[in-house]
């Protein structure tokens, strides 16, 4: 196995699929990264078994090999300075020589027979997906997935497949959220359900989504997800049981309705969140006519209290709650103006942006704080 | 034969006989007493003294019964100060035994013999002129067999004599007290007044590290002693003792006082250890109450409640409660029943430090217990984590280690424990409600503390059947399940029953704020900002209690200076 790479390009590569590595895992070989020769470079790869990485690099290859190295490899490649590397392994593939300039390093790798094969995609079911609607997916609803261990689908992130649209949603059980795109291109079944580990999901959008417009080809096969870009790929298990009906909590009427501009209420609740920042406190609001009341007070701090210019409908209300759950909510409706319409005082809330355009584009249902 | 049935108040075992001579010798103002014990004290007992000893006349009437020299008015009765007042030890002892008492006063020229055997003076001579008195008494209960045979084996009665004796020895400490056994010595106090010295002279050098002085003088009642740290807690409930007026009686008298001056301190299940010493004046404290003299009537309990509570209150206050801990802690010796018959000083006890060996003995003194361990919380500053799990901080006087999560969980406890008392339940809604099936048993633990849930912001309602529906969980815990949650406090009470004469409701009001900020705190491997470490340390210091979570866990450990420099061979 021999073969040039470019310092940059290599050092990139490494850094995407170094975070499927398992630095703890019983098995050597899962702590080290894969790196085959392909027909026109190399194919890096990392799996902890749940995550799989896939990464394509452009190299020059002189001589075709696979050998597994150790994790730290990123690290040395990463202090190499900027221009071409040589690496060439031994006859017996169990070390590789990297030179560059005038210096030379010989690590010590594992036979690439060790290394557990990443199972392939399928061709079908498959659907396409423009990287920024994923990116902007992903942030929708990765913020209110579950940590508590004690419900795994709460933990994941529902995806939901309908003809040409396609819906991610998660829910910790005290906020939902929901958010919608459009596919580009989709083989095999129209619809579809699957929920996807919220750490595969974040791995997903990092690897795939971090630039470009490019496209990503969602497919599942078996208990396992595939999601692949040009030169990236990520393979995550899925999380098996039955995500609670969600459509049934979003709510279909309202008793008091506002309409404001995105920033000025979540400006006005970060800054209440200062007063409020212990868990289990609150922050008021008090909605009547053409003012939204924000407070919040904390014993040891102090209090705040602002006024925000809204325009509203229906009944006045009070309501409260954890600020983190708004701000979550508020910091992900991308346009200027929002609606955020009430139930009642202990019933659920939902926000959404006000363009009817983008209204069903993300929805956040947020549960209120009962006070004493 | 009167005398027979008599001794049956006085003279139990051979520890009775113990306590009652060692008594005596300390009546007699005794300085240095060496006792000795063969076959368990069921052979021989011998207590030595070198106290004002008795003339032939007095020797010969101190075993007749009730002729005491230490009452002289009827109204002394009242303000007792000397062990005996009854002037019926001696005879009932004799009365079922084989005696030989050997006495003289100081500076006489001639002492006095007297042999009684079965309670007969068969003789009264004179003897050695050596200033004191030793007591042989043999055979113990050879004329009534059935209490020979119902004494223990030689190892259990050494080790209740023993125990005995160390509570005299505590009580004393101003007296050199030895035991052998089998010609043995197992321990002896050094007699120099510092109850830290006898303390360590009985239990090991390590057991008295972990002890802090109490002092206090509250009204009328002076308290005197040692508190023992977290590190040197019991699970068998032994290690405690209280003197009262001098006089070793049951520590029950002040466990309620201890206990909630202890609260919130230690891990559940154990118990400190502690020597009190209390000075109230004789006329507000009867002793004359029981045979064994073990119990005391306080004229005001409430007063003297009092003065332990605050006196051990203040002691632990501002102390690094677990010293103990960093420097090498104590360990507990099997708890058997020879517990203090290994005593001594232990230097094995001293084990290594962060993997360190330590060079030499720490030495063991009032300058030891006396050492300022306060921690000033508010002066910590983060330098990072250590495996996920720890803090560590620079002290203007030290390296500490933080535990994330106790320190969280003692923060989120005390404003869980403000917001309850300010009145608030703040809840979060659930987007859907929760169901939880109960186990068997599950549903009387539920309906026992549903007041308790609700009040500390759960929604449960009943959904038929065993299931229950949980609607919002307390507010500090929003992001946990709440079924879980309701399914873990019942799971901890279905195994644990309240203890008895405590208000059950403030118990399971307290088991569900200690469960909540266990739940809601960081957790362990939780990676956490310096910023984020700052701000806890801060929130700790800002802490009624943050030396402890509030399952009694330590929150923090010290590496003082001196130490570091110490293990550095830099001192
Ligand atoms: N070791 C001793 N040194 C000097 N005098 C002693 C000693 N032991 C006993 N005596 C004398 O013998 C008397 C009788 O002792 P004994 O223990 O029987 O009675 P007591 O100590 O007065 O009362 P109690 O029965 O409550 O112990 C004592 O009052 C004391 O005068
Ligand atoms: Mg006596």
């Amino acid at each position: 196995m021999k073969f040039k790479v470019a310092q940059e390009d290599l050092a990139q590569s490494l850094q995407l699929v170094q975070r499927a590595v398992s630095p703890r895992s019983p098995l050597p070989v899962l702590q080290g990264i894969l790196i085959e020769t392909t027909s026109d470079g190399l194919a890096l790869s990392a799996t902890d078994q749940e995550i799989g990485i896939r990464v394509l690099c452009p190299a020059t290859v002189a001589e075709e090999g696979a050998l597994v190295l150790p994790s730290r490899l990123g690290d040395i490649v990463r202090k190499i300075p900027f221009g071409e590397i040589s690496f060439e392994a031994d006859a017996a593939g169990n070390t590789m020589d990297i030179t560059w300039e005038r210096s030379r390093f010989t690590i010590n790798g594992f036979p690439a027979q060790e290394f557990p094969p990443l199972p392939e995609p399928a061709q079908a079911p498959a659907y396409t997906i423009a990287k920024s609607e994923l990116r902007r997916m992903v942030r929708q609803t990765a913020f209110a997935v579950s940590h508590d261990d004690s419900r795994p689908v709460f933990t994941g992130v529902l995806f939901v497949f309908e003809g040409e649209r396609v819906k991610f949603v998660a829910t910790d059980g005290f906020r939902l959220a929901v958010s919608e795109g459009d596919l580009v291109d989709r083989q095999g079944d129209i619809e579809g359900e699957v929920i996807v580990p919220g750490r595969g999901v974040s791995e997903v959008s990092r690897v795939l989504g971090e630039e470009g417009d490019g496209q990503v080809k969602v497919s599942v096969s078996g208990n396992r997800v595939f999601f692949e870009g040009a030169r990236e790929r990520v393979v995550c298990r899925l999380i098996e049981g039955q995500f609670p009906p969600f459509n049934q909590v979003i709510p279909k009427q309202f008793v008091t309705k506002l309409t404001c501009r995105t920033r000025d209420l979540l400006d006005a609740c970060e800054r209440a969140s200062l007063i409020a920042r212990d868990v289990g406190q609150a922050v008021k609001l008090e909605i009547n006519g053409s003012t939204l009341v924000l407070s919040a007070s904390a014993p040891e701090l102090g209090t705040v209290r602002e006024e925000v210019a809204i325009e509203s409908q229906g009944d006045t209300l009070e309501i409260a709650f954890n600020p983190r759950y708004l701000i979550e909510g508020l910091r992900n409706i991308d346009s200027e103006k929002m609606t955020y319409e009430f139930t009642g005082p202990l019933s659920p809330s939902c926000m959404r942006p006000a363009d009817p355009e983008e209204a069903d584009s993300f929805i956040c249902v947020v549960l209120p704080m009962r006070l004493a | 034969m009167a005398g027979r049935i008599a001794a049956g108040e006085v003279v139990e075992r051979p520890a009775s006989v113990v306590k009652e001579l060692v008594e005596n010798s300390l009546d007699a103002g005794a300085s240095r007493i060496e006792v000795e014990l063969v076959d368990g004290g069921r052979s021989l007992v011998k207590v030595s003294d070198d106290g004002e000893g008795m003339d032939a006349e007095d020797a010969r009437l101190a075993f007749e019964r009730h002729a005491t020299s230490k009452l002289s008015r009827p109204e002394d009765l009242d303000r007792i100060t000397s062990y005996g007042f009854r002037g019926e030890a001696l005879p009932s002892i004799a009365a079922v035994s084989r005696v030989k008492l050997v006495t003289c006063p100081a500076g006489a020229a001639e002492g006095t013999e007297v042999l009684c055997e079965g309670g007969e003076v068969s003789a009264v001579r004179p003897g050695p002129a050596r200033p004191g008195t030793v007591v042989w008494v043999r055979d113990l209960f050879f004329n009534t067999p059935a209490r020979r045979e119902a004494m223990g084996s030689a190892a259990a009665e050494t080790a209740r004599a023993a125990e005995v004796l160390a509570a005299l020895a505590l009580a004393a400490p101003g007296v050199a007290v030895s035991l052998r056994s089998e010609g043995n010595l197992l321990w002896s106090t050094p007699g120099t007044g510092n109850l830290l010295d006898a303390v360590a002279a009985l239990f090991g050098a390590a057991f008295a590290r972990g002890m802090v002085p109490v002092e206090s003088l509250k009204g009328p009642v002076r308290v005197r002693g040692l508190a023992g740290l977290p590190a040197v807690s019991r699970r068998d409930g032994r290690r405690q003792h209280l003197v009262v007026n001098g006089r070793p009686v049951t520590p029950r008298l002040i466990r309620t006082a201890v206990e909630r001056a202890y609260r919130g301190l230690l891990e559940a299940g154990r118990t400190p250890a502690f020597v009190m010493a209390l000075e109230v004046p004789p006329d507000r404290v009867d002793v004359n109450v029981h045979p064994a003299k073990t119990f005391v009537r306080f004229r005001d309990r409430r007063e003297v409640e009092g003065a332990v509570y605050h006196s051990l209150r203040d002691a632990l206050e501002r102390r690094d409660l677990f010293a103990g801990r960093l420097a090498p802690a104590a360990r507990e010796p099997g708890g058997q029943e020879g517990d203090i018959r290994g005593g001594g000083v232990e230097a094995r006890e001293t084990g290594p430090l962060w993997g360190l060996p330590v060079p030499g003995e720490v030495p063991v003194g009032p300058e030891a217990s006396s050492r300022p361990d306060a921690v000033d919380f508010g002066a910590l500053e983060p330098l990072g984590q250590v495996g996920g799990l720890f803090i560590a901080a620079r002290g203007p006087d030290g390296l500490y280690l933080v535990d994330q999560h106790a320190a969280h969980e003692r923060v989120l406890y005390e404003r869980l424990l403000a917001a309850g008392q300010r009145g608030e339940r703040a809840a979060q809604v659930l987007v859907a409600p929760e169901t939880l099936d109960l186990g068997p048993g599950e549903e009387e633990a539920l309906s026992s503390s549903l007041e308790v849930l609700r009040e500390t912001g759960f929604d449960i309602a009943p959904f038929g059947g065993r299931t229950v529906m949980v609607r919002a969980v307390p507010a500090a815990l929003a992001g946990m399940s709440g079924a879980r949650l309701v399914a873990d406090f019942l799971d901890r009470f279905g195994r644990e029953k309240a203890p008895p004469g405590k208000p059950p409701e403030s118990d399971r009001m307290q088991a569900a704020r200690i469960l909540a900020s266990c739940r809601a705190a960081v957790k362990g491997g939780e990676a956490l900002t310096l910023e984020a470490m700052g701000a806890l340390l801060r929130d700790l210091a800002g802490c009624a209690e943050p030396r402890t979570c509030p399952h009694g866990r330590p929150t923090v450990l010290k590496l003082g200076l001196d130490e570091i420099r110490r293990r550095f061979g830099r001192s």
